[in-house]
């Protein structure tokens, strides 16, 4: 039985701990051969020459930098949670109303804090000035993704249900993605968790678009 | 081939980048710029895009440059940067689309692996080189084989920028190599177990 593939890579990586593929290598005149046009290839494809200039960008570069940063698309509010949150704050407001007047003293600084802990749907209002680049350039993807999102025509009034289901669930999963993301102070969330729910956003919102773009394409036949 | 992690700058051209200044930024780009050109065209076939991704890469980077620390060398900091890009784009529905687009066409651009991945076989006098044969692998694995066998990357960071398991690269390098071999036209395959002290 010849060494498989996986074998002969972790051979060639000089990872010794499968003794005996080592030794089968070593004996068989073809897993032998295998493994030195393994590394033939390696050493191959490291000294393989850039042939590629590349293309002069800097003016348009200067030109994106002097450009002033735009505005995180804002997630669009989902009246599905939004209205019973916000009922429930005008509940939580009236009972306040209600007692004594001390208490009402204590109101306007409770909601300035709330506000200015994320009560928004923007995630991205709480980004603070340190993210690390892999964060950072999801959250660019997010937005790039919202911008197109925002860009296609507006949704034809006759659907296939399957689509809309699709579409709905898939919009539903980005808000509960936003709420944590809006919430993660409160929930205590690391840097790692953080870049997780950001990568599910874009790669939700990369499916999105997807499904979008075939249902516009769809309804222009 | 010049890795970028190699690639030397000085830091008075990095303060003046942080700083905003033009010509320590051109600086940037001229001594960076083909390294990580190299790599998106090794991940991205299309000249367009991968033009379009240089760009993004370097606004980001120029963008950025205030938060790198120096931790690490400069390059690797720039080549991280320029591979989030282009998987990303790999990521993205566009990409896809671009390629269901092509295999409709039946266009063999480097861009399409399978279609023409075995036509140098019924070529045996002809073996491809591997620069080609490389193009002829998927875009996944071609940046899977590329990241680990050249750059360096390990199987735990492939998996993080591709937001996936480490079994996942192990698989496409696997898959990338076995492609290669295919189409490097190895003619071992099935030849039986012959111990080397014989043939030597």
């Amino acid at each position: 039985m010849h060494a498989s593939i996986d074998q002969l890579l972790k051979l060639r990586d000089d990872d010794s701990a499968d003794v005996a593929a080592a030794r089968h290598v070593s004996d068989c005149r073809h897993c032998h051969a295998q493994l030195e046009q393994l590394r033939a290839v390696t050493r191959g494809l490291r000294s393989l020459p850039d042939r590629w200039t590349p293309p002069d960008r800097l003016a348009a570069i200067r030109e994106a930098l002097a450009r002033p940063k735009r505005p995180v698309a804002q997630p669009r509010a989902r009246p599905g949670w939004l209205i019973p949150a916000a009922s429930a704050a005008m509940v939580v407001v009236a009972v306040f109303l209600t007692l004594d007047r001390e208490t009402l003293q204590t109101t306007p600084a409770v909601e300035s804090a709330s506000n200015a802990t994320g009560t928004a749907t923007d995630p991205t209002a709480v980004i603070a000035e340190t993210v690390p680049e892999e964060r950072l350039a999801l959250i660019d993807e997010s937005r790039r993704l919202q911008e197109v999102l925002d860009t296609l025509p507006t949704r034809p009034r006759i659907v296939r249900a399957s689509t809309a289901m699709t579409v709905a669930d898939l919009e539903d999963r980005i808000e509960w993605v936003d709420y944590r993301l809006t919430n993660r102070n409160d929930a205590g969330l690391d840097g790692r968790q953080a870049e997780r729910l950001w990568r599910e956003r874009v790669e939700l919102l990369n499916s999105l678009v997807a499904v979008r773009y075939a249902e516009t394409r769809a309804s222009s036949f | 081939m010049t890795r970028l992690p190699d690639i030397q700058i000085e830091p008075e051209v990095l303060a003046q980048a942080r700083a905003g200044r033009s010509d320590a930024q051109a600086i940037l780009y001229r001594a960076f710029s083909p390294g990580t050109y190299a790599i998106i065209r090794r991940l991205i076939s299309r000249k367009a895009v991968a033009d379009d991704l240089l760009q993004d890469t370097f606004v980001e980077i120029l963008q950025s440059i205030g938060r790198f620390r120096g931790e690490a060398p400069i390059g690797a900091w720039i080549r991280r940067i320029a591979v989030s890009k282009c998987l990303m784009y790999l990521r993205s529905p566009w990409h896809r689309s671009l390629m269901w687009l092509d295999a409709q066409a039946g266009d063999d651009s480097p861009a399409e692996p399978i279609l023409a991945a075995r036509a140098p076989r019924s070529d045996p006098g002809h073996q491809m080189d591997l620069d080609a044969a490389l193009q002829k692998l998927s875009p996944t694995s071609r940046a899977v084989v590329w990241l680990y066998d050249v750059e360096g990357y390990t199987h735990e960071e492939i998996a993080a920028v591709f937001g996936k398991t480490t079994s996942f690269s192990k698989s496409q390098l696997m898959r990338a190599h076995l492609r290669l071999r295919e189409l490097l036209d190895e003619e071992s395959i099935g030849a039986p177990c012959t111990p080397v002290s014989t043939n030597s």
